[in-house]
């Protein structure tokens, strides 16, 4: 029980939820304003982190120039995709994106002279440099830990994490109450009357794709930092379905619906790592590994059951035809 | 008479059944004209060809003068061309007014670059100022902050032309505007389809089924089966033409 006593964890914690704020962010902005289905989020927060790692690794480039690079990258791709794959129907397009994210997750483990291959980023240079990358972020980190005041490394993560994202929150948030989103939204609801009033339907699908894109890119860059190094497998299509569960939980088409469910989602999966109270400590630690997953999927059912319009949506919106 | 919009020779098939088989037709600048014919004549799909939704196979679609046949749909709404849908197409999730105020032309908010500029906010007073006068035109403006959701059938009918107007259209294409609404409504409706003729200058073509409303509206009427144009004239001449009549009731009516 030590482990929920201590600040480090639930800093961790904290931190990470930051990082899935800004990964869902991207995915609210595509499916939750402009309506596209997007399966595929985690390949561009793949991209981000790998384009950051590999340049400063291997190229030896700032971190402050490849971090942006990275960003950039992501959004790219998303414009990439987007240009053939958005002339396909909402369900193709579906199906399309979960193909992407499997591509970019082969590549990664396959190019081993690109990416460093299934070993992960530890593999792209000497062991000391990759896992800290070219040490300009832990100093970066380690000045804001000296501003603050604080201990732990994980605390200043966790401030520059989520400064980070309430700033993106807020950006997104205000774009979308501009006639730019009203576009958006009404190309959720239907892209033919959108396009028989004059508006560029794929030029704002393709915006949202890659903004949302360029967001899953951003959180990339953190998780890298983060974990210090990765590997193709962090990259999991099961990682997209996350960022799913977390609008979905938090209410779809609400930006600050987003850190909401991104918290509660956070908290679920942590705080259920401490089930080791009878009776379930009479189970072995495998036994109960499983028995939490269990309770996730069962507190999601029951989360979606009692407010299927998320903790922030609005019910009325749901029932209309 | 000019044409603002002529049709030449549009073929468009599906499978092998050829929906709209060469019809050629024309529409006069600041006229009325009722698009009319049996179910499967080829009306619908025609109007999908005019404004982009479909493109033909063959033929040329000119708005004023310019080829616009291959055009996407928001191009050609941009370039005044504007249609409604047989079905109307409320935004559900969007209030009534952000439904008519997203159709307005030029409206530099909509760039993601200047949505934030001090500027949008002007025009976007501009348009919401715009939409209201709109909506109280069809008495709508007590519904404005509604869902659109939350409209009835002939309510959303009449919310889908406010919106089309929005958009500020030279020529305004119809889809069975009359299917749905209430009689009174009817009469509303029909005051405002010549209002929008006589006093502001657009130019309607209009398909429905009422042929009573198309005769007292139109000022030409063409006539469709089989996917071509088989009669066109003033209402009188049409309502004699023996082609329409057989097109409606079946050739072998008179013997009876």
């Amino acid at each position: 029980m030590n482990a929920i006593a201590s600040g480090g964890f639930w800093s961790f914690v904290g931190v990470v939820a930051g990082i899935y704020t800004i990964f869902a962010l991207g995915l609210q902005l595509q499916f939750g304003l402009a309506g596209l289905l997007n399966f595929g989020q985690v390949a561009f927060m793949a991209i981000g982190a790998y384009t950051m790692a590999i340049l400063v690794v291997k190229e030896g480039w700032s971190t402050w120039l490849a971090a942006p690079l990275g960003v950039a990258a992501a959004g790219a791709a998303g414009l990439l995709l987007g240009i053939p794959a958005l002339r396909l129907r909402a369900d193709f397009f579906a199906i399309v994106t979960i193909a992407f994210s499997e591509i970019v997750r082969y590549v990664a483990t396959n190019q081993d002279s690109l990416t460093g291959g299934s070993q992960g980023t530890i593999a792209l240079g000497k062991v000391g440099t990759a896992a800290e990358y070219n040490g300009e972020w832990e100093r970066f980190q380690a000045r804001v830990q000296g501003w603050l005041g604080v201990s732990s490394k994980d605390f200043a993560m966790l401030v520059i994490v989520w400064i980070v994202a309430l700033v993106l929150l807020t950006l997104v948030w205000l774009a979308v109450r501009t006639p730019w989103g009203r576009v958006l939204r009404a190309i959720r609801e239907d892209e033919d009357a959108a396009a028989s009033l004059g508006k560029n339907v794929l030029a704002y699908k393709l915006q949202a794709l890659a903004i949302g894109s360029a967001l899953a890119g951003i959180a990339g860059c953190f998780y890298a930092w983060q974990f210090s190094f990765f590997s193709p497998d962090d990259f999991a299509p099961l990682l997209t379905f996350f960022a799913w569960m977390i609008v979905i939980i938090g209410g779809l088409g609400r930006i600050w619906a987003v850190p909401v469910g991104a918290l509660v989602f956070g908290f679920l999966f942590a705080g259920t790592r401490f089930l080791d109270f009878p009776p379930l400590s009479y189970l072995s630690g495998a036994d109960r590994a499983y028995v939490r997953l269990i309770v996730i999927g069962l507190v999601i059912i029951g989360l979606v059951l009692a407010r299927p319009q998320g903790i922030l949506g609005k019910r009325d919106e749901m029932v209309l035809e | 008479m000019s044409a603002l919009l002529e049709v030449r020779e549009v073929v468009r098939s599906f499978g092998g059944v050829r929906a709209v088989d060469g019809a050629s037709l024309d529409v006069e600048a600041g006229s009325i004209t009722g698009l009319i014919g049996p179910n499967g004549a080829g009306k619908s799909t025609l109007f999908n060809c005019v404004s982009g939704f479909l493109r033909p196979q063959s033929g040329r679609v000119l708005l004023d003068g310019k080829r616009i046949e291959r055009r996407a749909p928001h191009r050609i709404a941009g370039a005044g061309l504007v249609r409604t849908f047989q079905t109307p197409r409320a935004l559900t999730r969007m209030t009534v007014r952000e439904n008519v105020m997203l159709a307005a032309p030029r409206n530099g908010g909509e760039r993601l670059g200047r949505s934030l500029a001090p500027g949008a906010r002007r025009r976007e007073r501009e348009v919401r100022a715009r939409a209201d006068e709109l909506l109280g035109l069809v008495r709508l403006e007590g519904h404005a902050d509604a869902l659109a959701g939350t409209l009835s059938g002939g309510q959303r009918k009449l919310l889908d032309l406010v919106r089309a107007l929005m958009v500020e259209p030279r020529i305004l294409l119809l889809d069975e505007p009359m299917a749905g609404v209430s009689p009174t409504l009817r009469v509303e409706l029909l005051g405002h389809i010549l209002g929008l003729r006589d006093r502001d200058g657009v130019t309607l073509l209009i398909v429905e089924h009422d042929l009573d409303f198309v005769m007292r509206a139109s000022d030409r009427v063409i006539v469709m089966n089989g996917g071509q144009v088989i009669a066109q004239g003033a209402p009188d001449q049409v309502r004699a033409d023996e082609r329409v009549v057989d097109a409606y009731l079946g050739a072998r009516h008179e013997g009876t």
